[in-house]
């Protein structure tokens, strides 16, 4: 399995895909820092060297949670698109353990750019000054948090690969949902659903406190559930499938 | 035990039907073309061997055991097969890295195979800009990674120039001289016959004939064929001769199991003209021809 785990993180580091995410990732998560810095002291924006504007900057790594989603999408997708499929599975002809190891190496690359997301946020904040960090249990779980839903979102996205396969659509699922579909909700009136939506736990695992935020726990459950439920569902059609 | 083996194969797609109860062996040691016109179910039955299509009904079998139960498959089998896609950013050496890796085949043996097909110089380019021989070669470079005894080509010439086709030739015949086995489909009648030493036909799914190549075409240059304006006579005198003789027109003479020498004896002892005489070579093109269009007429 190790050596499975280790193919799929090479595939990722030899496909232009994954470094083009990694710029927009970073281009949007600097983006969100220097706008928010840019309210700092005004009227209503957050307070110089507060823990709310410490949270907030850290937060805003969570915009890479689009471009990690995508990531895990196409390292799925890019074999049906590329034809790359036939060449993989005559080498690993156990699908079952190809999605595993797909899993987990998506869900490390998830995590690595939360990570280096957060590292950026972070120096940025420091840079402008107004930013402090105290070493709290509150940022310790704000920075767990921001990981682990990293590595879950890489995971959903392989999930969704695996059980579409269409790249076009498997890429526009996740982005319509977390754009539209959730927005939608709050405007049907289902407002109380978005705790339990994949964005809802995000913000919940993140630490960020709305009304009827799961627990970090339940929430976390929830993301793995959802990531489960959609690569078991597209393994399941996978090891059925025809590669012709 | 059987290299490759297919038992009983079916395979429906919907409503179409792309082998049909479809049964053949191929031999540890030799090579083994692969025959039949388009759609006839070829492809459909290699990926079935390799693992890539689940049959409807029967087996493929590798060395006795279901492709995808075999541990490390690179060491046990080569495949190439057509329309195996690559991906377009990716370097041809780290295309083959991929393919190494999860089989514990270390890069070096990846610069070895890409020296064997002659990749060396453009290891490092993107497969993206190869032309379709270059593809050809990259694929026969995954095949041979693992340095197996079976190999499984799939139109394997395809792309390749006159040169390469000679090289590609070699290159199994060195394989199977060593103990290899190779199962090569291929269009390509005139190559197969040049270097298989089986044949399996195929035709709408079904086998038509499968055995060595002499034997599905007959031993070469059992007949001669004589254009002589004085036919009739060299009809009479084979004839009496015992040998067996037709006139397959008013100036030409057809004398079968017999040879050119033999013939040309006959001809000098009776002092007659002759404008032409040449051995009948069946070729596996006609052997082909043959099976398929009375398989044709059957149907």
């Amino acid at each position: 399995m190790t050596a499975l785990v280790r193919t799929e993180l090479l595939k990722l580091l030899w496909t232009r895909a994954t470094w083009g995410f990694l710029t927009a990732a970073l281009l949007l998560v600097v983006g969100r820092v220097v706008l928010l810095l840019g309210g700092v002291g005004r009227v209503g924006g957050p307070a110089p060297g507060s823990a709310d504007l410490t949270l907030a900057v850290l937060g805003c790594s969570g915009l890479g949670i689009f471009m990690i989603v995508l990531l895990g999408v196409v390292s799925v997708t890019r074999e049906f698109h590329s034809g790359t499929w036939t060449s993989t599975l005559l080498v690993t002809p156990d699908r079952r353990r190809l999605i595993v190891a797909k899993v987990l190496a998506a869900s490390v690359t998830g995590g690595a750019i939360s990570a280096l997301l957060l590292a950026v946020a972070a120096v940025a904040g420091l840079a402008s000054g107004d930013v402090v960090f105290n070493l709290d249990a509150s940022l310790v779980r704000f920075v767990v948090g921001a990981l682990a839903a990293g590595a879950c979102w890489a995971w959903l996205g392989v999930g969704v690969g695996v059980l579409v396969r269409n790249q076009t659509v498997a890429l526009l699922l996740p982005v319509t949902w977390l754009l539209i579909a959730e927005t939608l909700l709050a405007s049907f009136g289902l407002r109380e659903l978005l705790p339990w939506t994949p964005g809802g736990a995000t913000r919940a695992v993140s630490g960020e406190d709305f009304p009827g935020g799961l627990p970090v726990w339940a929430a976390l459950s929830l993301l793995v559930g959802y990531a489960t439920a959609l690569t078991l569902a597209g393994a399941r059609r996978l090891v059925r499938a025809d590669i012709s | 035990m059987a290299a490759l083996a297919v038992h009983g194969l079916t395979k429906r797609f919907g409503q179409v039907t792309a082998v049909d109860d479809l049964s053949f062996d191929v031999q540890p040691g030799t090579i083994t073309g692969f025959l039949g016109p388009n759609g006839a179910g070829k492809t459909t039955t290699l990926r079935v061997l390799l693992g890539l299509v689940h049959p409807t009904a029967g087996t493929g079998l590798v060395e006795g055991v279901p492709y995808r139960q075999l541990d490390r498959p690179a060491f046990r089998v080569g495949a190439a097969l057509e329309a195996t896609g690559f991906h377009p950013g990716r370097s041809a050496r780290n295309h083959l890295r991929i393919l190494a890796h999860p089989n514990g085949i270390s890069s070096r043996r990846v610069d070895e195979v890409l020296a064997e097909v002659d990749l060396t110089g453009v290891a490092r380019r993107r497969v993206g800009g190869f032309s379709l021989g270059m593809r050809q070669r990259l694929l026969l470079a995954g095949a041979l990674l693992g340095d197996p005894p079976i190999l499984v080509l799939d139109e394997p010439t395809n792309g390749l120039d006159p040169a390469g086709v000679h090289w590609l030739r070699r290159l199994l015949r060195e394989r199977v001289d060593r103990g290899g086995t190779v199962l090569v489909s291929s269009h390509l009648l005139a190559e197969l016959a040049l270097s298989a030493d089986a044949v399996v036909i195929v035709k709408n799914g079904r086998l038509l004939a499968q055995g060595s190549v002499e034997e599905v075409i007959g031993r070469p240059g059992s007949a001669v064929r004589v254009r002589t304006p004085q036919a009739a006579e060299l009809q009479q005198r084979l004839t009496a001769q015992g040998v067996v003789a037709e006139l397959a027109a008013s100036d030409e003479v057809v004398a079968y199991h017999v040879t050119t020498h033999q013939v040309g004896e006959a001809v000098a002892a009776a002092g007659l003209v002759v404008d032409e005489l040449q051995a009948e070579r069946h070729n596996l093109e006609d052997a082909f021809l043959a099976l398929t269009e009375s398989d044709r007429s059957r149907s």
